[in-house]
């Protein structure tokens, strides 16, 4: 499944489009993980369990989104946008969302 | 004695909670369907602006709330990590929401195509209050088009 | 222009399909589980140390207690009498060397109590109920049990741990949940607490078994304290710091049975006569002559 972020693919062309297709996801981190964080506030710096759990989150909310463009029968998602937003304190929401095309 | 009051809340709000939920899927389903037929898309490339008439910016929102069932759930979640089942549900229903209304906006106008649809999303109650059920506003927005004939 | 192909989108990936209900109740199972091991592994701990503390510090915890306790004076002459029996039967049962104090306190309520420091003491209600020196005996043997296991420096180590895990779980930010399942350390530590009350009784037994070589008073002591008015009956002592009385009763009985402790018969008994008046002229009680 091709995904890209601008309006084509390039080198292709786009027969039919279906309209949106999102996936979304809403994870946390484990407890210990919340308390590292919390004693790196400190000292600063990347909070590395955080970088993995959203890493994590927007792999499988871009899988989510796929997968919902294979349900419509297409083969290629254009101008994939993303978004983030925090549920509760610990826990994210990843959203992946963009247009489901057949390319040929 | 609180163990009790806090079953009877929380086998309320799930009970409620879940009627709801399952209530607004399947009106989710059937408006959906009804509205197919006017696509939304987040590229605007597909439609040539020779071909588009008039240009009408519609926007779709919806403020939702989890409750207390959800709250406690993903407290208790929280510890162990992954996914936070309750929430998923609740933003993903959110969404599909905002995005209908966004469409009923545009049919009324007579639209053909919202191209440049852009979602935002953001918490109206305070990050602080650990125990809230949690407030969120989802907006979808987008231009709304009339293609030549 | 690219033409549309307008398609409903059956499945819905982005809600899991696991029932929130079963997934809730798993959590919480969780949860509770790792408290609970928590719990058994810090309480392990804590009675290992224990065993090795010095008895110094016993001494300073009663050390609070010093300036407070002090039996009025018409009492004084009960109170040697009973701390001549406590003396006489320390030196029978060799027992842990402390400095132990008998105190009388004048209250309504019928009670007992061993204090960190070796204070043990008695209200002027509960020995007005006491009939035979045998039973006075008993409650004596099972204070002296409390010292000997240690226990309030168990009951100190266990309100700390389950402070602590109280305290681990909200700043885990686990909400209300959390809660609950750190009120359900409590019950396991009502069920500690029950089992030190417990195997005091026995412990109060056996000493009084080798001080009179029988048992008598053991059980018609606890019959005499909790006979009116059984406060939790309805929970079956669920969530209560002692056993139910009745349960204590038919424990000791089968004890003694088992054992073969002879009981004597009622005429036999030494009776022990308290007479908790405000006159200072108190004639001296039974218990002391016996004694001697």
């Amino acid at each position: 499944m091709i995904t890209t972020s601008i309006e084509s693919v390039p080198g292709k062309q786009i027969v039919e489009h279906y309209g949106i297709v999102q996936g979304s996801t809403v994870r946390a981190k484990h407890a210990g993980v919340d308390c590292m964080a919390g004693c790196q506030n400190i000292f600063g710096g990347e909070l590395k369990g955080y970088s993995q759990l959203l890493e994590e989150s927007r792999q499988e909310a871009v899988d989510r989104m796929t997968a919902q463009a294979k349900q419509l029968g297409a083969n290629a998602v254009i101008n994939v946008r993303f978004g983030t937003s925090t549920i509760t304190q610990g826990a994210s929401e990843i959203l992946a969302y963009g247009t489901a095309v057949q390319v040929n | 004695m609180e163990i009790i009051v806090f079953i009877v809340f929380v086998g309320i709000a799930y009970v409620v909670g879940t009627g709801i939920e399952k209530k607004h899927f399947n009106s989710l389903k059937e408006r959906e369907a009804k509205l197919l037929s006017l696509p939304s898309l987040t590229t605007k490339g597909l439609y040539p602006e020779d071909q588009i008439e008039e240009c009408f910016l519609v926007t779709g929102s919806v403020v939702i709330s989890g409750d207390y069932f959800k709250a406690i759930l993903s407290g208790l979640l929280k510890f162990f990590g992954g996914r936070i089942v309750g929430y998923e549900s609740l933003i993903d229903r959110a969404r599909r929401e905002s995005i209908i209304r966004m469409k009923d906006k545009a049919k009324a106008w007579g639209a053909d195509a919202i191209v440049n649809t852009r979602f935002e999303m953001s918490k109206l109650d305070s990050m602080t209050n650990q125990n809230g059920t949690g407030m969120f506003e989802l907006l979808a927005f987008g231009t709304a088009m009339k293609l030549k004939k | 222009m690219t033409k549309f192909v307008p398609k409903e989108i059956k499945e819905n990936v982005n809600v899991v399909k696991d029932d929130p209900l079963k997934v809730f109740f798993k959590a919480l199972a969780g949860l509770i589980i790792i408290l609970f091991m928590s719990f058994v592994i810090l309480i392990g701990i804590s009675e290992i140390a224990i065993n090795y503390l010095p008895a110094r510090i016993n001494h300073s915890l009663g050390k609070v207690y010093q300036n407070h306790i002090k039996t009025p004076d018409h009492l004084q002459t009960d109170r040697e009498g009973i701390q001549k029996l406590l003396d006489a039967m320390i030196e029978n049962a060799e027992l842990k060397h402390l400095n132990f104090q008998v105190e009388i306190m004048e209250n309504e309520i019928k009670n007992a109590m061993a204090l960190p420091g070796g204070y043990i003491l008695f209200t002027s209600t509960l020995l007005a109920e006491l009939e035979t020196e045998h039973e006075v005996a008993f409650i004596l043997g099972h204070e002296l049990a409390h010292y000997q296991n240690n226990d309030h420096l168990r009951s100190l180590s266990r309100s700390v741990i389950i402070g602590a895990l109280f305290g681990a779980v909200s700043v885990a930010g686990v909400g209300q949940a959390g809660n609950i399942a750190a009120s359900s350390l409590n019950i396991f530590g009502m069920k500690y607490s029950r089992e030190q009350e417990q195997s005091a009784d026995e412990f109060g037994m056996e000493i009084v078994y080798q001080y009179y070589q029988h048992a008598s008073g053991a059980t018609s002591a606890l019959e005499r304290i909790y006979q009116e008015g059984e406060v939790l009956k309805t929970m079956d002592g669920f969530l209560s710091t002692h056993p139910i009385t009745s349960h204590r009763i038919k424990h000791l009985a089968n004890l003694i049975e088992r054992k073969q402790y002879p009981i004597l018969k009622k005429d036999a008994l030494i009776p022990f006569h308290f007479e908790p008046s405000k006159d200072p002229k108190i004639e001296h009680n039974v218990i002391s002559e016996a004694v001697d």
